[in-house]
């Protein structure tokens, strides 16, 4: 059963499993299979979620896993063109592409403009930075092309956030990273640890060691970001200073979309879909895996009521439920990413993650340090105004 | 010549925090609360300040430790607060 008053937040299309690149901390399997979602499982897509009554004033739909871009602009429009037909027109609709801006062009560009898209590109920081993991199949680094398509972007004045894996070579360099980023204009910088999960068995951020290198790396870049008048907004820092806004007032536990059923859908190029984490399309569930129906054959309602989903949605529930016994955090954090929890410790029903350390707990020490050593320790001066 | 008087912050080297914070978590985020509401009180809802003072470069200077944000606006999403992704509040 879908609680009344859900409303979808994310329906997230794979247009392609592809990938022009083939970055060694990918977490997607078959991204040499070049095959490409129809429009039509696109419109079935976008029509299962609105005949479920997910669809409500708003919905964002997210283009990603594998690169959209290889799709072709003309194959890439016609699915933009689907799923805008098969929502009502009191919705409005806006359409994200997260790209590795290789393949970005003028034509594509156009496109961006024409249909309102909003851009994310994916680049690690510097080129020594970038090129060590994100490279062709061959072997060659992929900063220069990335740049290539970020310049693109600029010159057509595109707004584009930027998400950057973080990986265990970029802790010792959070001068390097800010410096990079900063001049960019990019409105939004996500951080994504480098995690364990789907065919990305080991991370680089594993470790006891790696806790506190990692909260050396973020304690700089929050200083540097706050000399710099938070010009660069960082998503985890934006995140936390809201957990910072709202303490010591009576509010709800926070809420993580990633565990509320039916916030996130996510298709893949076939057709096939389930919710929850994104990433959990594709997984392995033992024999089974965490399809939970067909858009051209299940209504949405239809899975919600299958015992596979309750299932699922039952050791989620456990797991969540043991955060909140557990971690004073929880308050700030609603109980984890289902994908991170069930990659790294092999159950839902289970409690904190590498993932969870770093990207919740580290953040929120971080930056509840910075800002209290902050008004500690403001100094005096004399100037000439 | 007029003097004026204004508390900079520097990123100057200074010990390194705890790793294993001693007060529970609550408690270390009320503080911080306190902290913003010293350096950026929310009451304060003016416009944004220049920070093109070249003698500041390199520190913040106390009024304008947001630059052109103001913290009780721009962060404001609870309790999504963990959602606030690049799709959402663009």
């Amino acid at each position: 059963m879908i609680p009344p008053g859900t409303h979808i937040e994310l329906l997230i299309l794979q247009p392609t499993p592809f990938c022009n690149i083939d970055c060694d901390y990918c977490y997607l399997p078959n991204r040499a299979d070049t095959t490409k979602m129809h429009p039509d499982v696109a419109r079935a897509a976008a029509a299962r979620v609105v005949e479920a009554g997910l669809v409500g004033p708003r919905v964002s739909i997210v283009w990603h896993a594998g690169e959209p871009l290889t799709m072709g602009l003309a194959s890439f429009e016609a699915l933009v063109d689907a799923v805008n037909g098969a929502i009502p027109a009191s919705t409005e609709v806006t359409h994200h592409v997260q790209t590795n801006a290789m393949l970005i062009s003028s034509d594509w560009c156009d496109l961006f403009e024409r249909k309102s898209i909003r851009i994310g590109v994916s680049v690690d920081g510097p080129a020594f930075l970038h090129d060590a993991h994100r490279r062709t199949r061959s072997g060659k680094g992929t900063h220069e092309r990335t740049l290539a398509g970020i310049r693109l972007l600029i010159e057509r004045r595109i707004a584009f956030h930027a998400i950057a894996v973080v990986t265990e070579a970029t802790l010792d360099h959070p001068d390097e990273f800010y410096d990079f980023f900063s001049p960019l204009p990019v409105h939004l910088l996500g951080l994504n640890v480098e995690e364990i999960e789907g065919t990305h068995h080991r991370s680089s951020l594993q470790g006891l060691a790696m806790k506190p290198r990692y909260r050396r790396f973020m304690a700089r870049l929050f200083q540097r970001v706050q000399e710099d008048g938070f010009k660069l907004g960082v998503r985890e820092f934006n995140s936390a200073m809201a957990a910072v806004r709202f303490s010591g007032e009576a509010m709800p536990p926070a809420s993580d979309q990633q565990n509320v059923p039916w916030r996130i859908v996510t298709v893949d190029c076939g057709g096939q879909y389930t919710t929850f984490s994104p990433e959990l399309l594709g997984l392995a569930w033992g024999e089974d895996t965490f399809v939970i129906g067909s858009v051209q054959e299940t209504p949405i309602r239809a899975a919600a009521s299958s015992a596979k989903f309750q299932r699922l949605e039952g050791e989620i529930a456990a797991g969540i439920r043991a955060c909140e016994a557990g971690c004073e955090y929880f308050q700030y954090c609603g109980g984890g990413a289902p994908v991170n929890k069930y990659s790294e410790n092999g159950s839902f029903a289970s409690t904190e993650t590498m993932f969870c350390q770093l990207t919740r707990k580290v953040v929120l020490d971080v930056v509840a340090e910075e800002l209290a050593q902050a008004a500690r320790s403001p100094r005096v001066r004399v100037t000439a105004p | 010549m007029a003097v004026g008087v204004c508390f900079t912050l520097t990123a100057d080297a200074r010990p390194e925090p705890s790793h294993a914070p001693a007060a529970p978590l609550a408690e270390r985020l009320r503080e911080a609360n306190d902290s913003l509401r010293r350096i950026a009180p929310p009451d304060s809802d003016s416009a944004p300040r220049s920070d093109a003072d070249p003698a500041n470069k390199g520190s913040v200077r106390w009024g304008n430790y947001f630059g052109n944000f103001n913290p009780w606006r721009n962060w404001n999403n609870w309790p999504n607060w963990q959602n606030f992704n690049q799709w959402h509040n663009f």
